[in-house]
């Protein structure tokens, strides 16, 4: 047999192998796995243990956590110790499902804990001590339908004037068949009022409707001045002004699955100064970092498992000391990983596959 | 040296050195000896070599030596861990008080965060009657946290040690330590010590101190086992008190007050009780009906000031037990309506059975109460309506007391009522599934499993999906989806078979989060559409919260025929049993709201969802006789049956069944058998006009269903047979006196007996004569609760060739555990067990000094990682160096002088470079300097340097080292060197050497 047959195959091999690492490293669909160089937690109701956890915040120095056993844990982002926790008043009804945390008007800062299951906005002055007592400072909120009255909260995001020292608005979401974004404004230290919601349950996909299906997290982003709503059952991110006009859909109810241009259940996110968001998705398993102006998919990372650096069923993706914490909630632990060696392989944008956009009749300027 | 190899532990034939240890070490005994012999070889082979070289040569030799002598003498690399772990088996059974635990529980705690080891761990197991895990032992656990605990009526201290030991961590040395009275009363600690022993954990023990001064219980309460109708049953009361007491005594009869004293306003008497001595009250209560009489005896201690005087624990102040009155036997009949059982209680009472007609709702929860009737006859009953326990009684009733059963069919009844998988179904003479090669239609059964935020959601889940699989036959189809982040199939649809892969799936399961019923619902849809089934259900259990599926997604359900009943456990609220009633509501499913105090009725309801795919078992047609096969007394005198209209489809049992009657395809209509002590009757059909609507104008009609029951019923016996039980410690004497009918002692009887215990088990108990018409037994009662003894007896009759036999009855009662009987702590088992395993005795009170997490006594375990191979490997590189010391000349002057020229070479090369960029440095200043004086201008710009360049810090001509310029200027007189001169002289000594070799080989 001659040489030549047999040689092309083997270099064409050859050639695959060498270029395999650099597909999956760069520009392909292909999630990459975490490098978790913080794991912390482990199941079991002790203080530093989870059971399902499923809020995630920080305040700049620690980690806030709400578990399924309605714990509000305080943790060391190095060291995962227990800096201070308590347990929610009121938890048989259900546990809450989202914690915001920011200053309050005289400048501390407060902890906004939506208390999914008994349908109120609960705010507490955060504990700096174990075993120190805690009591809510104000709370508001009503089962109903009406203006100002709640089914199950999701989460709160708290839009603050240019220095921080006074809030100028809560918005507050919900589900359960009246999802809507509900805007609250302060009357007194602590104390809000209603002004006006938007939005309304559906699954529509047109750009001229503002529908959500549990809208399960928000960030304010400041920067931008705009609100950024993960819109978890249509599979999409809401981009709003302040105001609460619909801005872009980012994303689309017809359209979900474990593509990188597609959303599965985003259930948390946070936003990077650069206008980029880091999504976590529930149903596929993984972090999903998106460009909200553009719509396009700059890297998935993180693959379905119970192994370091794996995620099952992650609820929330935070920012502390440029690295990036995601609550894997499935595993009962938060992963943490250097934000910079994370995105380091993020797909050039260029090559990029776009998620689907939407927007109501203007349409945003593109970079 | 002395001291250093004295301090070289050898144990079990392994030698430790450092962190290595030798398991054969007796190959180290080869060192000094090849030592000795590589010495003397060395003297001669070794000879041409230089001092230095040899030595290294020979060195070098010994290491070789050295390394593959420790190779093969197994080397391990030893890891000893640092930490210590203690696992706290708290005693949180009722003997404990509340108080005691909590003061336990926070010693505990303060004991960790005062523990100044943070790696050490803390684990929690509780223990009450059994142990479970609260806490496996990690460095986090720094609380005591109690979830399920389980029952508290015993104190299992033997499976809590087992339970510790299961989950001490390998990589930590291990302490258990016990927080218990002592008072065990299930399974034996010392045994459990000496397994804790064995394996090198000491039990610590931290003993729960009291004793309990004034207190009164009731011993005993003893009653005939049996008695006759309108006789007085004499009640003997037991009471015992620590210290003299007063107080009422009082006594109830199935639940209602028995006036003691007629003359007095209150029910009861009053007792004055001494100290130390039985007080003995005997009360005559008069038989009132057949049935059994279940008495209770209470003392009511003296309350003075709100506060009982003379007694502490209320739970041991009442005692019970339970007398059969014998009569005519009684049958128990129930159907859901007077209608559906009129035309079988017509035909027992004109045969002159007595019975009692009742709804399932009230139907006996107990052994005991279903145990006083001598059949049970159960119309178109479905299995739903009957608890986990009734069924099991039931089971219980024919098969250990020797009752009978009938069962009768109906839409609701056999495999189509959910009985399949059930207690009763062992009962049954047929098998509840279709046979394998009967055509029929199947069900398919879709479950759709949401996690719900209760604790024992994950059990809770498991359980019903069982109950669900076990309701099917085999021929259905099942699959269960769940949802943790996107749905899937935990078990994909299809058929049951024996339920193995099935129930392997629902252990996998892992109850996600369901964002959504949407695409949960669309994929049930797809799945039961997959499958050829007759009748399709799909059921939802949920909280609630998940996303509402769209109205055109439960069309397509109502399209397609399937029904979705909807299971809400735990709701968060009004709008999340909107959700699930509205899906329910739109599929023409059937909704439950189950709140937390009803989650015990969930595998019921589960069940009766199940069963609505279960039609498929009913065969309804044109009416036919079926036929009579097999000969029986329950058919004696019916050649012949009318025809009938439909029965449940069942198989044939293999053994002893017989079936008398039989259908299409050769179904069985009608069988029965012996079962344990006990009968059971199965009839397919009904016993209405539904399906035997030509039956009740028969004739046979009554003789029919007579003669079934009859069969079935408990013999009532022809002897007089009195049994008498008597209480002692741990065991039960059961003495039953015999006389037949012209009261002359009945001796030589053969008893078949079976004791129900409370726990659903059942054993053989064997009687024994032990005089003249005087049988004996004895049972094991050490469990509390109801005992049912039931005996069939068969004894020679008077007259050649006739026989006595019957059955009888007795009850056993141990009403209250052994847990309240304890009054005071049983703190010499606890030192005993921390004697026996090393461990300590912990006085509590203050957890710096008790220091829990003490290294005092403890091996720490150590991890050995083998590492031949690596010394081997390095024997081998060594090797390879002696030859290469011997064979190749290395000269450390000559490597001195080449490194040297290296240096002088680089260095000159650098010299030369910082010359250029002196020369060029020098040469722009000029420029500058002439530039900026407006001297001559340079033309032609190319090669001067920009602004930026100029400004860029010159770092390479700034950081050039002067010393290493001198020294490169000096390159000459090599030559000369004293390690040129040495190379001169070490290649004469290697030629000299050469020479001398040659001339040995020649003088050889």
């Amino acid at each position: 047999m001659r040489p030549a047959p047999l040689l092309i195959p083997a270099l064409a091999a050859l050639g695959t192998l060498a270029l395999a690492p650099g597909c999956f490293k760069r520009g392909s669909d292909a999630a990459r796995p975490l490098t978790p160089d913080r794991v912390i937690g482990e199941p079991g109701l002790s203080p530093g243990q989870f059971s399902y956890p499923r809020c995630l915040a920080n305040d700049g120095r620690a980690l806030w956590v709400i578990d399924k056993a309605a714990r509000v844990q305080k943790l060391d982002p190095a060291t995962g110790q227990v800096l201070a926790h308590f347990k929610m008043p009121d938890s048989e009804n259900g546990k809450p499902t989202g914690i915001a945390i920011a200053p309050g008007d005289q400048g501390q800062q407060l902890l906004y804990i939506p208390d999914t299951h008994y349908y109120r906005v609960m705010i507490y002055k955060p504990p700096t001590t174990l075993g120190q007592p805690v009591e809510p400072i104000s709370q508001f909120g009503s089962y109903g339908t009406g203006p100002g009255q709640f089914l199950f909260l999701t989460d709160v995001a708290v839009v603050m004037n240019d220095d921080n020292t006074k809030v100028l608005r809560l918005f507050v979401s919900e589900y359960g068949g009246n999802d809507r974004i509900s805007i609250f404004e302060p009357t007194a230290p602590n104390q809000y009022a209603f002004v006006r919601s938007f939005g309304a349950f559906g699954p529509s996909a047109a750009a001229d409707k503002v529908e959500f299906s549990r809208p399960q997290s928000m960030e304010f982003d400041p920067r931008h001045k705009r609100l950024v709503v993960a819109d978890s059952c249509n599979h999409r991110i809401g981009v709003f002004d302040i105001e609460g006009n619909l801005v872009r859909w980012i994303g689309s109810p017809l359209s979900t699955g474990p593509a990188p241009d597609q959303f599965c259940y985003p259930y948390g996110l946070c936003l990077l100064p650069d206008g980029t968001a880091i999504v976590s998705e529930f149903g596929n398993h993984r972090i999903h970092h998106v460009n909200l102006d553009t719509g396009a998919s700059l890297g998935v990372y993180g693959v379905a498992g119970r192994d370091k650096g794996q995620l099952n069923s992650p609820w929330g993706v935070t920012i502390l000391d440029n690295r990036l914490f995601v609550l894997d909630s499935g595993n009962h632990r938060i992963l943490g990983e250097k934000l910079g060696e994370l995105l380091s392989s993020a797909r050039p944008a260029p090559s990029a596959p776009r998620l689907a956009l939407a927007w109501p009749v203007v349409p945003p300027e593109v970079p | 040296m002395t001291n250093a190899l004295a301090n070289i532990p050898v144990t079990l034939g392994a030698l430790q050195a450092g962190p290595i240890q030798f398991d054969t070490p007796i190959w180290l005994a080869l060192i000094p000896i090849l030592w000795a012999a590589a010495a003397w070889m060395g003297r001669r082979s070794l000879a041409g070599l230089g001092n230095v070289t040899r030595w290294i040569a020979l060195a070098v030799r010994f290491i070789v030596i050295a390394l593959l002598a420790g190779a093969a003498a197994e080397p391990q690399w030893r890891n000893e861990a640092k930490d210590v772990a203690v696992t706290v088996i708290l005693d949180s059974s009722q003997s404990v008080p509340l108080q005691s635990q909590q003061t336990i529980e926070q010693y505990v705690e303060a004991a960790k965060s005062g523990n100044t080891h943070k790696n050490d761990r803390l684990g929690i197991v509780t223990v009450g009657k059994d142990a479970f895990v609260q806490s496996l032992p990690t460095p986090i656990v720094s609380e005591v946290e109690r979830q399920h605990v389980g029952a508290l009526d015993g104190t299992n201290l033997a499976a809590g040690v087992r339970l510790g030991m299961s989950v001490a961590p390998p990589d930590a040395a291990n302490r258990l330590l016990i927080a218990s009275d002592g008072q065990e009363n299930v399974g034996s600690v010392l045994a459990a010590a000496e397994a804790a022993k064995a394996a090198g954990i000491p039990i610590d023990v931290l003993l729960y101190k009291y004793k309990i001064d004034g207190e009164v219980m009731i011993d005993r309460l003893i009653t005939p086992a049996t008695a006759r109708m309108g006789e007085n049953i004499p009640l003997r009361v037991v009471l015992s008190a620590t210290k003299p007491a007063r107080g009422w005594l009082n006594i109830t009869l199935n639940g209602e007050p028995v006036d003691l004293d007629p003359d007095s306003p209150k029910l009861g008497v009053p007792v004055e009780l001494r100290a130390g001595v039985p007080n003995v009250f005997t009360v005559p209560v008069p038989a009132r009906n057949a049935e059994a009489h279940e008495f209770k005896a209470t003392f009511e201690p003296e309350v003075v000031g709100g506060r009982m005087v003379g007694d502490a624990i209320a739970e041991n102040n009442s005692q019970m037990a339970v007398t059969f009155v014998s009569g005519e036997g009684r049958v128990l009949v129930v159907s859901d309506t007077p209608t559906e059982s009129e035309q079988v209680v017509q035909a027992l009472t004109q045969s002159k059975i007595a019975s009692r007609r009742i709804s399932p709702e009230q139907f006996p929860g107990s052994l005991r109460e279903i145990a006083s009737y001598d059949a049970v006859v159960m119309l178109n009953q479905a299995s739903y309506a009957y608890s986990q326990a009734q069924q099991e009684a039931m089971r219980q009733y024919v098969h250990d007391s020797g009752g009978g059963l009938v069962m009768v069919g109906g839409p609701n009844a056999f495999g189509a009522g959910g009985w399949i998988g059930s207690p009763v179904e062992d009962a049954l003479p047929v098998k509840l599934d279709p046979p394998q090669k009967r055509q029929m239609p199947r069900g398919a059964l879709a479950l759709v499993i949401h996690s719900v935020e209760i604790p024992e959601g994950v059990y809770l889940g498991k359980k019903v999906c069982e109950a669900a699989v076990n309701a099917l036959s085999r021929l259905d189809y099942i699959g269960i989806l769940e949802s943790p982040g996107l749905p899937t199939w935990s078990h994909p649809m299809s058929v049951v078979g024996d339920g193995t892969a099935v129930k392997r799936s629902i252990q996998n399961m892992n109850f996600g989060d369901m964002p959504d019923f949407a695409p949960s619902l669309e994929m049930t849809l797809k799945g039961l559409l997959s499958v050829d089934a007759g009748q399709r259900h799909a059921i939802i259990i949920s909280d609630g919260d998940p996303q509402a599926p769209s109205n055109t997604l439960l069309q397509k359900f109502v399209d397609a025929r399937i029904a979705i009943s909807t299971i809400g456990v735990a709701c968060h609220g009004a709008s999340d049993q909107n959700t699930l009633r509205s899906i329910a509501e739109k599929t023409n499913g059937k909704f439950y709201n189950v709140a937390h105090d009803q989650l015990a009725t969930l595998p019921q309801i589960f069940i009766k969802e199940a069963q609505t795919v279960k039609r498929s078992l009913i065969w309804e047609g044109p009416p036919f006789s079926p036929t009579i096969t097999g000969v029986a007394e329950t058919m004696r005198g019916i050649a012949g049956v009318p025809p009938l209209k439909g029965y449940v489809v069942t198989a044939d049992r293999e053994g002893l069944a017989l079936v008398t009657m039989r259908g299409k395809e050769n179904d069985p209509v009608a069988a029965q058998w012996q079962y344990g002590l006990g009968r059971t009757v199965a009839f397919m059909s009904d016993a209405t006009t539904r399906w035997t609507p030509d039956w009740v104008a028969w004739s046979g009609f009554r003789a029919f269903w007579e003669q079934h029951v009859r069969w079935a019923m408990r013999p009532s016996g022809n002897a007089n047979v009195r049994v008498v039980t008597q209480a002692e410690g741990d065991e039960t004497i059961v003495t039953a006196y015999a006389t037949d009918a012209s009261n002359e002692r009945l001796n030589f009887a053969n008893f078949q007996a079976r004791l129900a215990q409370p726990d659903g088990t059942a054993k053989d108990v064997e009687f024994r004569q032990v005089g003249p018409g005087r049988y004996e037994a004895r049972v094991r009662t050490d469990q509390s609760g109801f005992y049912v003894l039931s005996a069939n007896y068969r004894a020679p009759g008077a007259a050649e060739g006739q026989s006595v036999e019957g059955n009888i009855q007795a009850a056993i009662t141990k009403p209250f555990a052994d847990e309240y009987r304890t009054l005071e702590d049983n703190e010499p088992l606890m030192r005993q067990v921390a004697a026996l395993t090393g461990g300590r005795v912990i006085e509590g009170g203050d957890p710096v000094r008790d220091e829990l997490w003490s290294r005092q006594g403890l091996t720490m375990p150590v991890s050995l990682r083998p590492i031949w191979l690596a010394l081997a490997l390095t024997a081998i590189g060594l090797f390879v160096m002696d030859v290469g010391v011997r064979r190749v000349r290395i000269d450390p002057a000559l490597i001195a002088s080449m490194i040297r020229k290296a240096f002088r070479a680089s260095e000159k090369a650098a010299g030369e470079q910082v010359d250029a960029l002196k020369a060029a440095r020098k040469q722009a200043q000029v420029k500058i300097a002439k530039r900026a004086s407006g001297g001559d201008e340079v033309k032609g710009v190319k090669f001067e340097a920009s602004k930026e360049q100029m400004a860029r810090p010159s770092t390479i001509l700034s950081d050039a080292p002067a010393p290493i310029v001198a020294k490169a200027e000096k390159p000459a007189g090599a030559k000369d060197t004293p390690a040129n001169k040495q190379e001169g002289e070490g290649m004469s000594r290697l030629l000299k050497a050469k020479k001398r070799a040659q001339e040995d080989m020649k003088e050889d």
